[in-house]
């Protein structure tokens, strides 16, 4: 079971639609384990991101064949299936111990959609009914398996997934040819039928079966293919309205295999995934609309500024306010301040003035609030300035460029033909 | 009124933050003790600096006296806080004695006259008396969230899960109640290493104890010798996991250490060697 652990687990972890949070469930009678609604994070991988839950592949055989991912059909690579009642001991064991919150099972498509959908429904409804478990339980819908399979998996699982991979639909199709955004969208839209129906119903009567009680969410892989970031947030966008999706997920390529379809890039483009993280929570928690972060002049994110400081730049109108007299949703839109900061100095604020000196102590990241804020206490040199000098303030300095006196590598000023 | 000049509300005098003290009282480390000190700093006109007895070190010019631990006099303070603002800011308080920070009973102290005086500014975080007890209490707090992760049971030769960990701040009261409602059938118990204060839970029963710090595994080599028989072919699996699920193509230590401090890797398996 190492061996098969140790390829499924590296098999799985590309696949970052994985967070704990968002279920809320009580320990079953008899059974063990609940669900926290805010999620615990268990570790941390040398690579920062946290270890919540244990994610699997059942099995990393696979059909298709798709580009971008290690696990196709033309790759060359260690093979490993689990069986059903390894998973669920795996789960319990390290559930008891207090390692995990819970599982995350994705899987290849192994025979057909169907048989693998099936195969991962089964590990769900096992844990559930026959050893009372209470935890998290996140499965992938497989594009393709047919709705009733789905329908099932939902009553077990507290969060369902179908990754959307590539942002367009023509990119998806060259890059994975037995995929289309038909089959994508086909679970994804079903998934969200059920949860509002089965919403409907628990207000009715409260014996009404749960569905998937933690929501959608889905992934997608940024800088595979030539989509701008407008583009990408506008998927977003409709992504989280139209299938009401808790979250959508944006990972940065991976070069993990050569081919001629797939950009010939050294580094993964994180800079560009954090930024559109930033912008994603400016869509979700601070009311930006996504042609407010991106239009078609500008259709990518500022890689030196992030998205909010970059729309403060392009809008001077707005700014200065004053955060003794401006109401919330002014508040949010400064530069260095967040959600819990605005909050922070609303209610704050009716015990007294709130000075330059106290936002410091409210957590506001002054150096960039600093330009877009009434603030008596700046010297009148630094009011009113036009955005080109605080963008100058606001870059990071440029890293000093050391030449090495002795280097052996030396490159020639001019190139000889 | 007084003669000296009335600050507004939301500021603390220098003199409250830096220390102006009439009296050092001292304590003998409890929460009980803690409010029996702020009920006798209340006969004093001025501020007094409060001060765990085991943890104190008397100078030249002050008054030290000590408060015996008075369950009556605890009461009316616990119950005065709760009349003046409510059960939310009682609790915060008991979070924030949690933490080890030496100051924290002088602060809790300030707090509580500030509070007992001027109930409505128990909220004003503007004031650094109330932003630090709040702060303080939000630390308490993340160690806490943190902690429900970072316990880690193996399963010992007599079947218990035992977990042993490492925190700063005095967590075991505040951390039992999400392991007592997410395994409410099994036996397990968790012991803070350094104070050697423990809670056992076994058939639906929690019971505190108390043990030698010194007795207790110093580290996750140590506790895994208590462990069961095949219990190591469970944390190899863990560690597997571990490793397997890395992307070592973004690294990045600074974000993983900003997440998982080196202070808490000494009993997690998965950061050993």
């Amino acid at each position: 079971m190492q061996h098969k652990l140790s390829i499924l687990a590296d098999a799985a972890k590309y696949d970052v639609t994985c967070s704990s949070s968002g279920g809320s469930r009580n320990t079953p009678v008899g059974g063990i384990g609940n669900s926290a609604p805010t999620g615990i994070c268990h570790s941390f991988t040398e690579d920062g991101r946290c270890i919540s839950l244990l994610k699997l592949l059942l099995t990393n055989v696979c059909l298709y064949d798709c580009a971008y991912c290690r696990n196709r059909r033309s790759n060359d690579i260690p093979r490993a299936t689990f069986r059903v009642d390894e998973v669920v001991q795996l789960t319990l064991e390290f559930y008891r111990r207090n390692w995990i919150e819970g599982l995350f099972l994705s899987s290849g498509v192994i025979r057909s959609p169907d048989y693998t959908m099936e195969a991962l429904m089964l590990i769900a409804k096992k844990l559930r009914v026959e050893h009372s478990f209470g935890g998290y339980i996140h499965l992938k819908a497989i594009p393709g398996a047919s709705p009733e399979l789905i329908a099932l998996a939902g009553l077990y699982a507290d969060r369902l997934s179908v990754n959307i991979e590539i942002p367009s639909n023509p990119s998806l199709q060259l890059l994975a040819p037995e995929k289309n955004y038909d089959s994508v969208y086909k679970p994804m839209d079903s998934i969200h039928h059920a949860i509002t129906e089965s919403k409907v119903e628990r207000k009715k009567s409260r014996n009404a079966p749960r569905f998937a009680p933690a929501g959608q969410t889905t992934q997608m892989i940024v800088g595979a293919s030539p989509e701008s970031d407008f583009h990408i947030l506008e998927l977003s966008s409709s992504l989280y309205q139209k299938q009401e999706m808790k979250r959508v997920y944006y990972s940065g390529y991976i070069p993990v295999n050569t081919d001629p379809r797939l950009p010939s890039i050294t580094s993964t483009p994180l800079r560009r995934e954090n930024r559109l993280y930033q912008a994603d929570w400016l869509m979700r928690f601070y009311h930006f609309s996504y042609n407010e972060i991106l239009d078609h002049k500008n259709p990518f994110l500022d890689n030196d500024f992030d998205p909010k400081l970059a729309w403060a730049l392009r809008h001077p109108e707005f700014f200065p306010i004053d955060l003794n007299t401006a109401d919330y949703q002014q508040i949010l839109r400064v530069p260095g301040i967040g959600v819990q900061s605005a909050q922070k100095i609303v209610q704050s604020r009716r015990f007294g003035k709130i000075r330059s000196e106290h936002l410091k102590r409210l957590g506001v990241a002054y150096n960039r609030a600093r330009y877009f804020i009434i603030d008596p206490s700046q010297p009148i040199s630094l009011q009113h300035l036009y955005p080109e000098q605080i963008r100058a303030r606001l870059l990071p300095p440029p890293k000093p460029m050391q030449f090495d006196l002795f280097s052996q590598n030396t490159t020639p000023l001019l190139l000889s033909a | 009124m007084n003669a000296t000049p009335k600050l507004s509300l939301y500021e603390a005098s220098p003199h409250q933050v830096m220390g102006n003290f009439a009296q050092t009282l001292l304590f003998d480390g409890s929460f009980e003790g803690l409010l029996s000190a702020v009920f006798t700093s209340y006969s004093f006109a001025t501020e007094c600096k409060v001060v765990k007895q085991e943890s104190h070190i008397p100078t030249l010019f002050e008054h030290s006296q000590w408060v015996e631990s008075d369950p009556a006099k605890s009461q009316r303070v616990w119950e005065g806080i709760q009349n003046k603002c409510g059960i939310e800011i009682a609790n915060m308080v008991h979070l924030a004695f949690l933490s080890p920070k030496e100051l924290i009973p002088t602060q809790i102290n300030q707090y509580l006259r500030l509070l007992f005086a001027h109930p409505e500014q128990s909220k004003n975080i503007l004031n650094p008396i109330v932003q630090s007890i709040f702060d303080t209490a939000r630390q308490v707090r993340h160690e806490a969230h943190r902690f429900q992760g970072f316990v880690r049971f193996r399963q010992a030769k007599d079947g218990f899960l035992y977990a042993i960990i490492d925190p700063e701040c005095d967590i075991i009261d505040i951390l039992h109640p999400h392991f007592q409602r997410r395994y409410p059938n099994e036996s397990w118990m968790i012991v803070d290493s350094q104070r050697g204060k423990g809670v056992r839970f076994e058939k639906g029963l929690l019971t505190p104890f108390f043990c030698d710090p010194a007795q207790l595994p110093q580290n996750d080599l140590a506790s895994a010798q208590l462990a069961a028989e095949g219990e190591d072919v469970w944390v190899l699996l863990w560690k597997n996991y571990y490793n397997a699920v890395n992307i070592s193509e973004r690294k990045n230590t600074k974000l993983m250490l900003r997440c998982l401090p080196r202070k808490y890797w000494k009993y997690l398996p998965e950061r050993q060697g």
